[in-house]
């Protein structure tokens, strides 16, 4: 996967923009069943909410957190 | 580049994600930090910080700073430094930590307007304490410890409301935030890294499985 990381640029500023760091549904992420998961980490903050796992950053949208299994 | 956020990821009162990575694939001599900032969609490197830690103990951040604190390089570090927000330049604080253990990251959260740290200070104390963080003096003091050892499944402390529930997966605790009080709640097994709090639920992975537990039901 092109994750858009540019090893070329490791002391630089921007590596990764929003076009490299594709946004994805929480019900994407829970049908991988994928034991990576586990080293994944979960950021919250008032409103909002990030999951960080391998080179994504996902964007847990409010609507998608009320997800019941 | 495996993981983004091998070493650490936290919230930040400006709205961001601070992210520190560490991936020894590439050989990398020191963690690599980033700022994301979810409102443009951007991440962006940060400079390396001084003492070259790949394992802090400390990581938080304020209103004007993020702070770097102890940790693992090539041997343990005591120095503590903090990254000037609006100025990008790392400054190194007059007071150093205590030999503490590395290996034990403490893990900090906000509640009510400041600024509170959970985990094991010191490997010389198995027991787990939560300290508050003085934005004066900027050191942390001990609010209470707890006769609970090992460290948290999750990445941060998982509040909601006035409830600090502290998950380690098979024996797990609810301590008000108002008293301090704790209450020992239900088993969850094994569980890993990953949680997600919205409004009285919450997710958590269990071997490959996503899991919901209702924070009305733990007790």
């Amino acid at each position: 996967m092109n994750n858009g990381y540019d090893r070329s640029r490791h002391h630089g500023t921007v590596v990764m923009t929003t076009s490299t760091l594709p946004y994805m549904d929480l019900f994407s992420v829970f049908k991988t069943k994928d034991y990576s998961l586990n080293f994944g980490r979960a950021v919250s903050m008032e409103g909002e909410a990030y999951f960080i796992w391998r080179n994504q950053i996902i964007n847990l949208m409010p609507q998608t957190r009320s997800l019941n299994r | 580049m495996s993981n983004l956020a091998s070493t650490f990821a936290i919230s930040s009162p400006n709205g961001k994600v601070n992210i520190g990575s560490h991936d020894r694939d590439y050989d990398w001599q020191y963690i690599k930090l980033y700022e994301f900032d979810g409102g443009i969609n951007q991440l962006t490197e940060l400079p390396r910080v001084p003492h070259g830690v790949v394992t802090p103990k400390y990581v938080y951040a304020t209103d004007q700073y993020l702070y770097i604190e102890g940790g693992l390089a090539d041997v343990e570090v005591t120095d503590r430094y903090r990254y000037n927000l609006q100025t990008g330049i790392w400054e190194k604080l007059a007071r150093t930590l205590p030999l503490t253990g590395y290996n034990n990251a403490m893990k900090p959260f906000p509640y009510k307007g400041g600024l509170y740290s959970f985990g094991q200070v010191n490997l010389d104390d198995p027991y787990n304490s939560l300290q508050v963080f003085n934005p004066i003096s900027e050191v942390w003091d001990l609010v209470k410890k707890f006769e609970k050892n090992g460290s948290l499944a999750t990445n941060e402390p998982l509040l909601i409301g006035n409830d600090l529930y502290l998950l380690y997966g098979w024996e797990n605790l609810k301590v008000d935030m108002r008293t301090y009080e704790e209450q020992k709640i239900t088993n969850l097994g094994q569980i890993a890294g990953f949680y997600l709090c919205y409004k009285r639920a919450a997710f958590y992975f269990q071997f490959g499985d996503t899991l919901r537990f209702d924070t009305d039901l733990l007790i």
